[in-house]
């Protein structure tokens, strides 16, 4: 059976700014899936990519794109990525076509006519100045370029924040689209935790500059739980279980990293399945009041 | 890099549209002059100078030299400014989309070095256009040949590609949003340079001055000292030209080397 290839590996990376630290974080995304990552705002998302990217280095560890470590020549491995940025980041006064020319200057496997029938099926003039696109259109623009390179692997940072529900639906289906192909992989970094649950295969989390969670989506969804109970129930709940408590309306919320083990154990109680966001509060919350213990 | 010597021209399309305007505006205003120095009213203020022996020949064909020099400036000028493309990239953020495109830091540096060399080439060959065209209106005057109208256009190339290249420096030093800055640091680093290298004469210079506001301008030597000191600077520079293409190119290299050393070891800045 052929091994699973990962298209992203990054293995213990520190990155230093004095203010922030990227604390020894690993991580991979195999081959054909979608990775969401996702962390609060300032979590080290963004650090991640650009280390990823090779837009900056690493204080210690390594980065692998495709199998091939980014030091030897992580240009070259960047004509198989296409890249999708919160912001456009093309000149306003550029047009699809000016795009064109440029683009199809600079990637080998550039595809106007798949670049142009993206920009039909996202209804953008091709003609119009990008600067007079809504914010809508500039992400779908940016998507039309990141597709049209053949690119294999979609790295995408906060590509639906700020968007409305349609457009975000929208942009989930596309995505959808691509990663039919069985080569084609997404890292899509976002705080929308909603999108994520639509459509990522694994997730990894960040907080703080570390990696608190990583894996399948599903399996995470599966095992963690939140358990209502009064505050006099706590006490019984085994602290292995409990990642971290919060309180509720009628008493507290207690998030367990094992559901079928809290029901087995606890048939009193009700365990409610948990959703990402959920998780992701709990993780961050309990993060903070360990850091606040420690200090 | 095909590519984003593309996009630099595509930054550089309304500089270009008012380089294509300003040419024909400089070509005509030259024209101008060079017909009035032949027949108009520089041509009788030339001769009654001469009759009253208060102007020599050579104070009169400095003089065109200066006036022409400056109008043959101007193409050039505004062609050959890299701090534009920086700001353009900045304005937009195509830094972080540049990172993310299959071409090293190096090529990335690059192609803002060829974009204003393609520029400065294209500004040389206008300006080598309009000293063609006045040398032969002025072909029956001994007022200035095509050789020191080339000369002049080496040395307006030579400064502006020296400013350039330090412009495109201290923009990757400063980083993105800084263009004002960079621009401020060159003009001061070379003012620094060129007094330290011609100390003497601004200490000559300076005394002149001194005493030439202490007398008074309404006095007749009073100015005598100032027109005379800026002929002698541009005869300087022209001696010179030489050594000032040789300090160009060694200038531009270094400054590109620098660039691309600072732009990796900085990385995002491009």
């Amino acid at each position: 059976m052929d091994e699973i290839r990962n298209v992203i590996e990054v293995k213990n990376v520190t990155k230093d700014y004095g203010d922030f630290k990227l604390d020894n974080i690993s991580f991979a995304v195999p081959e054909g899936s979608v990775c969401g990552f996702i962390g609060q705002n300032g979590a080290g998302k963004t650090t991640t990519i650009r280390l990823i990217l090779d837009v900056i280095r690493a204080d210690a560890g390594e980065v692998f794109l495709f199998g091939e470590n980014i030091k030897n020549d992580s240009a070259k491995l960047r004509e198989d990525i296409g890249i999708v940025y919160d912001e456009m980041g093309f000149h306003e006064f550029m047009t699809g076509r000016d795009i064109n020319i440029m683009m199809k200057n600079i990637y080998k496997n550039w595809d106007e006519k798949a670049f142009f029938d993206y920009l039909n099926k996202f209804a953008l003039p091709a003609k119009k100045k990008c600067g007079d696109f809504s914010r809508g259109m500039r992400m779908k623009l940016q998507i039309a370029v990141a597709l049209s390179h053949n690119a294999k692997l979609l790295i995408m940072d906060e590509p639906t924040s700020g968007l409305d529900p349609i457009v975000r639906n929208e942009m989930i289906q596309i995505f959808r689209e691509y990663v039919v192909e069985e080569d084609h992989s997404i890292l899509l970094s976002s705080h929308i935790t909603a999108d994520l649950e639509k459509l990522a295969d694994t997730v990894v989390f960040i907080n703080g500059g570390k990696i608190v969670l990583a894996g399948n989506k599903d399996d995470m969804l599966e095992t963690h739980g939140l358990v209502k109970c009064k505050k006099e129930e706590l006490d019984s709940i085994s602290k292995s279980l409990i990642v971290n408590v919060q309180p509720g309306v009628y008493g507290c919320e207690v998030l367990v990293n094992d559901r079928a083990a809290c029901e087995k154990l606890y048939p009193g109680m009700v365990v409610e399945p948990a959703n990402l966001e959920e998780i992701m509060l709990f993780y961050v919350n309990k993060a903070a009041e360990d850091s606040k213990e420690a200090r | 890099m095909k590519g984003l010597l593309i996009k630099n021209l595509m930054c550089m399309k309304k500089r270009i549209y008012v380089f294509a305007f300003l040419f024909v505006g400089v070509l005509i205003m030259a024209i101008m002059y060079v017909v009035s120095a032949k027949y108009g009213n520089i041509a009788l203020a030339y001769q009654n100078a001469l009759a009253e022996g208060g102007e020599d020949e050579f104070n009169i064909q400095a003089l065109s030299e200066i006036v022409l020099l400056v109008v043959m400036i101007l193409p050039i000028a505004e062609l050959v400014d890299g701090t534009k493309l920086f700001a353009s990239d900045s304005k937009a953020g195509f830094a972080k989309v540049a990172a993310g495109m299959p071409l090293s830091i190096g090529k990335r540096v690059s192609s803002f070095f060829a974009t204003t060399l393609i520029l400065l080439g294209v500004g040389i060959a206008a300006d080598v256009f309009i000293a063609f065209v006045l040398s032969v209106v002025l072909a029956d005057m001994a007022l200035i040949s095509f050789g020191d109208f080339i000369l002049s256009i080496v040395v307006i190339a030579c400064v502006m590609a020296m400013l350039n290249a330090l412009n495109m420096l201290f923009c990757i030093i400063l980083g993105p949003g800084k263009e004002q800055k960079a621009t401020e640091t060159t003009i001061t680093v070379i003012t620094i340079g060129l007094i330290l290298i011609n100390i003497k004469k601004v200490i000559w210079f300076a005394k002149n001055l001194i005493i030439t506001l202490s007398k008074g301008f309404n006095q007749a030597e009073g100015p005598e000292v100032e027109i005379s000191t800026v002929f002698d600077i541009i005869g300087w520079i022209k001696d010179k030209a030489a050594v000032l293409l040789i300090v160009t190119l060694a200038i531009s290299a270094l400054s590109y080397v620098a660039s691309i050393f600072i732009a990796k070891r900085k990385r995002g800045a491009v």
